[in-house]
């Protein structure tokens, strides 16, 4: 069928004016595949943008945990760490895509208090032409490497039913914070019975301090006695458990100490068992040391400390505000405070006719010190370090106080008692109290007696261990470290004694060597 | 001579041939896209799921990271503990910050001064995760609280919950992770494969002992 030419002119025409309806559907459908796409594309960019705010927050958050922990390695690289401080604007690195920013006690006042080192670190993402921030803060302990109310290389022992320790918390504000017990080598129950933070388990209990007599549950925080069951085969760990400090199981950094149980880390054990004991329940329940109370038992890599007599003897020779008690005492023209034991003997005698009249600073004596006397060696107000290159002995039914202004970091942090020993101990050994033999390894030894009474501020470290006698009874603020000469002495024996350690880290500090952190707190 | 009213009908019929086949090409269009329909509703509520896991998540992190593990201190409450009926995934942990476990972190010589417990959990019949600051003690209860009010809700389509301390069974615990699973609100069609449940678990490493 063929068309006419004139309806063939007007279909042609037709279609002329039809031009462009095409181009407008596919202009609309275009249009709706755009929009369409759009939405989804800002749907899902919505989203994705969420996911990476949180995504950059995350980031930025250990970044700033980076910094903090660059802080405190360069706090602990640090020749004096209590003195390390960073330029007020901080020290700024490139980290992790972003960057960290970390302050040490510049510019950020004094949030941790007085003698304590504030960490500070921010962390920064840059994200959507904003920078994404995190800013964490940490206060330590500078030049203290770990914390550990009592420590010692050798052997800790506690002996004796009638035995009482407790190593509580400083200040005595909260509940928690009491002191740890550490060793290189063993941490050993001697007896069964002796009681080791053992908060008033039966009646109410008290011990009578410098600062007054106490409910001993007062000294960990409780302004009531803690209602807990004592009996660890019932409750092999109650509550009470976390207010007091760690066993630590400590292994020198150098390799370990060989000990009686075969084990890398010190051993703790009881009686003669040498079986490894695992566990706080273990220790309460199968091993019925039923009056100990501690919070975990860990095991830990620790560097050795020791101080050197050296910077105390040099301390005492410069320290010339004792010249007015040396004329006054019998040891006319001598203005320096380093003496002879001969010295320090004729000094003791009369101080301990003129206790009002404190000693100042460091005292150094060459040679093993006898104490034959009641003894003050410093007020409230003091700042006494008795240093001694030989052994400490003191006597039966004697007491010795040695207390500084703990109102200051400068007093908190000094230490108490020190004793070095000779520099080459006595091939014989010669007999003290309870049996317990010394030959000037730098030993210190409580005779027993029930009005021996030590009264200490600071730390007290010895080269060679320290002796409790039976009766004996020590009140301390501050810490031990107890050393080892490669004798067979333990470092720490205390044999039906009582030991009150109110732990303070910031007697640590004057080993001078790293930082350990207290507190960790996120401020946005 | 042209005709305009002859051609009139002529322009309806092309216009609705138009319009019926912009139809078919809009349906074939859309059913090209149900796929992407479907997807894109998925990643959204899997985004949105995950979005709100997080921000639950966030809500507890400063504290969690502020906290300790000492033991007594933070407390993971097994069924037995009472744990049970309402509730589920429950822990309880002390923190230092005040009032209403918001304010400044305390501090006491330099060391965390607790100030109150948070307890966490889930609540079964709502699917919340809620809140509770506690500060009449700085001690974790033994047992689960009978009552836990007020309560703050962090966290809601939350239909399991769980907290564990890490490693599991040791005396002395690093760390506590947290395993959240939020279901969806607008679950996707039946048709779709795409998953309605999303899991987060996360780990947090309490800072202070």
């Amino acid at each position: 069928m063929t068309m006419h030419p004139a309806s063939r002119k007007a279909n042609s025409t037709d279609r002329a004016g039809e031009r462009g309806l095409a181009m407008i559907l596919i202009l609309a459908m275009v249009s709706i595949v755009t929009l369409i796409s759009i939405s989804l594309i800002g749907l899902m960019n919505t989203d994705v943008t969420h996911a990476s705010v949180q995504y950059a927050v995350a980031r930025s958050f250990y970044i700033a945990q980076a910094g903090l922990q660059e802080a405190e390695v360069q706090v602990s690289k640090a020749s004096d760490p209590a003195a390390y401080r960073t330029p007020g604007e901080g020290v700024t690195v490139p980290y992790g895509g972003g960057q960290f920013t970390y302050w040490v006690d510049a510019g950020l006042g004094t949030p941790c208090g007085d003698g304590f080192v504030t960490l500070e670190a921010l962390g920064q993402i840059a994200f959507l032409n904003r920078s994404i921030p995190a800013r964490v803060r940490a206060c330590g302990v500078p030049g203290t490497p770990f914390l550990a109310a009592l420590f010692g290389v050798s052997r800790i022992q506690f002996e004796g039913a009638s035995s009482r320790l407790y190593l509580a918390p400083y200040m005595v504000g909260t509940p928690g914070g009491g002191g740890s017990v550490g060793s290189f080598t063993e941490i050993n129950f001697a007896d069964t019975n002796v009681a080791l933070n053992a908060l008033s388990e039966v009646g109410s209990d008290t011990v009578t301090l410098r600062d007054g007599t106490f409910y001993d549950y007062q000294l960990f925080g409780f302004p009531l006695r803690p209602s807990y069951n004592a009996n660890p085969a019932m409750d092999p760990a109650p509550w009470i458990l976390s207010v007091a400090g760690d066993l630590i199981k400590a292994q020198p950094s150098t390799g370990g100490i060989p000990n009686r149980c075969g084990t890398q880390y010190a051993c703790l054990n009881v009686g003669n068992d040498i079986t490894d004991v695992a566990s706080v329940p273990g220790l309460r329940t199968a091993d019925y040391v039923r009056h100990a109370y501690v919070r975990a038992i860990r095991e830990e890599i620790l560097p050795q400390l020791s101080l050197s007599p050296d910077p105390y003897r040099a301390q005492a020779a410069q320290n010339t505000a004792n010249a007015a008690l040396n004329w006054i005492a019998g040891l006319k023209g001598k203005p320096d405070s380093s003496y002879t034991h001969l010295q320090f003997s004729q000094l003791m005698t009369y101080l301990a006719a003129h206790p009002e009249q404190p000693l100042q600073g460091t005292i150094f004596v060459d040679g093993t010190v006898e104490v034959l006397r009641n003894m003050t060696l410093g007020s409230a107000s003091g700042n006494v370090t008795l240093a001694v290159a030989g052994d400490l002995i003191v006597d039966q039914d004697l007491s010795v106080t040695i207390l500084h202004d703990l109102s200051t970091a400068a007093g908190r942090s000094t230490p108490g008692i020190v004793v070095f020993g000779l520099p080459q101990p006595d091939a014989r050994s010669t007999a003290v109290c309870g049996g317990r033999r010394v030959n000037g390894s730098g030993r210190l030894v409580l005779c027993g007696g029930s009005k021996r009474r030590l009264t200490v501020d600071g730390l007290i470290y010895t080269a060679d261990g320290m002796d409790i006698e039976p009766g004996a009874f020590v009140d301390q603020i501050g810490a031990m470290y107890h050393n080892n000469r490669g004798t067979s002495n333990s470092s720490f024996t205390t044999q039906d004694a009582a030991l009150v350690l109110r732990f303070d880290p910031l007697a640590l500090s004057v080993f001078g060597n790293g930082i350990s952190i207290l507190s960790w707190q996120q401020l946005h | 001579m042209r005709h305009p009213r002859a051609e009139c009908g002529y322009v309806l019929a092309d216009v609705l041939v138009g319009l019926v086949l912009l139809g078919l090409v809009i349906l074939t269009v859309y059913r090209v896209y149900l796929p992407t329909f479907a997807l894109s509703r998925s990643l959204n509520d899997r985004l949105g799921g995950q979005q709100d896991v997080r921000l639950a998540i966030d809500r507890v992190a400063r504290h969690l990271h502020e906290t300790t593990l000492a033991f007594g201190r933070f407390r993971v409450y097994p069924p037995k503990s009472g744990c049970t009926g309402p509730y589920d995934g429950c822990i309880g942990f002390v923190t230092a910050r005040t009032p209403n476990c918001t304010g400044p972190f305390q501090l006491v010589d330099s060391a965390p001064h607790w100030q109150a417990v948070i307890y966490l959990w889930r609540d079964t019949g709502s699917n919340e995760l809620r809140l509770r600051c506690d500060p009449s003690t700085t001690f974790p209860a033994a047992m689960w609280p009978a009552t836990l009010d007020p309560y703050t809700v962090i966290g809601t389509n939350v239909v399991t919950a769980s907290f564990s301390l890490e490693p599991a069974g040791s005396p002395t615990p690093t760390s506590i992770a947290i395993a959240l699973e939020e279901q969806a609100s607008t679950p996707a069609r039946p048709t779709s494969q795409y998953q309605t449940a999303f899991f987060n678990e996360t780990v947090f490493l309490p800072q202070n002992r």
